[in-house]
């Protein structure tokens, strides 16, 4: 059974997304602008982790007929605790699929979702990518949400 | 990443530690060029080859993986390290026979004429193994499906190929260009390859990734007219007859959740 779904992603730009970052509990915490807390970003730059979602358009596939997918994926600039998301494929507005995907201590993960088609038909198709990271034992935030979408395209099934 | 400079940019976004993460780059960058069947030919972008060669020759990454990995990048075709891989099809598609023989292998003589710059419905495509891997093509399904709950059931086959197979080596976008100029199929204006007739004078053809990178989405022009864009992805042979002299299941993929499945 199809049903609607509507993501609520602020501010998404086509293959692109959401950047989320995470800084060690002190760095975060320590009043500024103090020497002490230039001091621990200075010393400690990639102490400082950024998560960034990314889906690619939905698109006819060239390994597997009859099949429209669309991969997506977050990239961290360093190992963190758990990478967790689901992908989601729109056909004409309505959610047609879903794949959860999870991994734990890496600095990406890569997803692919895709749905059946009728070879020589179009239909408009969308996808969506919405996660969170958990990063390592004194971050904060511990857990930060994040999420992209491709644009809404109409795609022929070969 | 329809612009070649742009993808030479986003190829070089980063300086690889390894060849393995040069080549996630790779397959990252060329996963965002897709085929939505719909273009409007006439807007698609078209290059003369030697300009897009010339293009990519700036390509950092390509240079790295060309001195590490000539195999994959400039060939020729290693043909003792080939595999092949057979994932489980989506529920609509006939299961997979994840049995490497010669049985079960569909040449391009039983095939019928397809117009498309990288069939589904015949032939075999294997991806080469380097630096201990197996090949580009389980990179791709590490990267985007390894992660899958519940988890997919690979199985890898290790094959060789004869010495005396005819490999058709691609390894530029003039090479590309020049392959569909000598075996043109013309459909809706645009020329394919006439798979049929490749195989009068090849076993197989061997897609390496200077080339994928060079070509993948792009139309070119030849004294034919003007070539259908392919999305080839990863490093690849496509195997129009069989070819192979050893074959063996090397390994049996199945995420931790469920390791009972067959």
């Amino acid at each position: 059974m199809r049903k609607s779904r509507i993501l609520m992603i602020p501010v998404l730009a086509a293959l692109g997304g959401l950047a989320f970052s995470a800084l060690p509990a002190a760095a975060r915490t320590a009043p500024t602008p103090t020497p002490l807390a230039h001091s621990v970003r200075a010393t400690s730059p990639q102490a400082v982790i950024v998560c960034k979602a990314k889906v690619n358009y939905p698109h006819s596939s060239t390994h597997v007929p009859g099949t429209v997918n669309a991969t997506g994926s977050v990239t961290c600039t360093a190992a963190v605790t758990t990478i967790a998301f689901t992908m989601y494929l729109n056909e004409s507005g309505f959610e047609v699929a879903q794949r959860p995907f999870v991994n734990d201590g890496k600095a990406s993960l890569g997803g692919n979702v895709a749905i059946a088609c009728a070879v020589g038909t179009t239909h408009n198709y969308q996808a969506f990518l919405t996660g969170e990271v958990t990063f390592p034992p004194g971050y904060t935030p511990p857990i930060e949400g994040l999420g992209s979408q491709s644009p809404n395209i109409a795609v022929k099934c070969a | 990443m329809y612009e070649l400079a742009q993808r030479v940019a986003a190829l070089d976004a980063q300086d690889g530690d390894d060849v393995g993460s040069d080549v996630n780059q790779f397959i990252s960058v060329l996963a965002e060029v897709v085929s939505f069947g719909t273009e409007d030919v006439s807007e698609m972008p078209k290059w003369r080859p030697g300009d897009a060669d010339r293009v990519l020759a700036r390509c950092r990454l390509l240079a790295r993986l060309g001195s590490a990995v000539p195999e994959i990048v400039s060939g020729p075709l290693d043909r003792s390290a080939q595999y092949w891989i057979s994932a489980e099809k989506p529920g609509h598609l006939p299961p997979n026979v994840p049995v490497l023989d010669a049985e079960h292998f569909r040449p391009v003589s039983m095939a019928p004429r397809a117009n498309s710059t990288k069939p589904f419905t015949f032939g075999l495509y294997t991806s080469t193994g380097f630096m201990g891997t197996q090949g580009m093509w389980r990179a791709y399904l590490d990267l985007y499906e390894g992660s899958a709950v519940p988890p997919p059931v690979w199985h890898v086959w290790a094959l060789t190929a004869r010495q005396d197979a005819a490999v058709l080596e691609i390894t530029t976008a003039t090479e590309w260009a020049a392959f569909i100029d000598r075996f043109p199929a013309e459909t809706g204006g645009l020329l394919y390859p006439d798979w049929q007739a490749v195989a009068t004078q090849f076993d197989a053809v061997h897609m390496t990734i200077r080339a994928i990178a060079a070509v993948q989405g792009l139309c070119f022009y030849v004294l034919n007219g003007i070539t259908a864009p392919a999305y080839w992805d990863v490093e690849a042979t496509f195997w129009l007859r069989w070819c192979l002299e050893t074959y063996e299941l090397a390994e049996v993929v199945c995420g931790p959740e469920d390791p009972g499945r067959p």
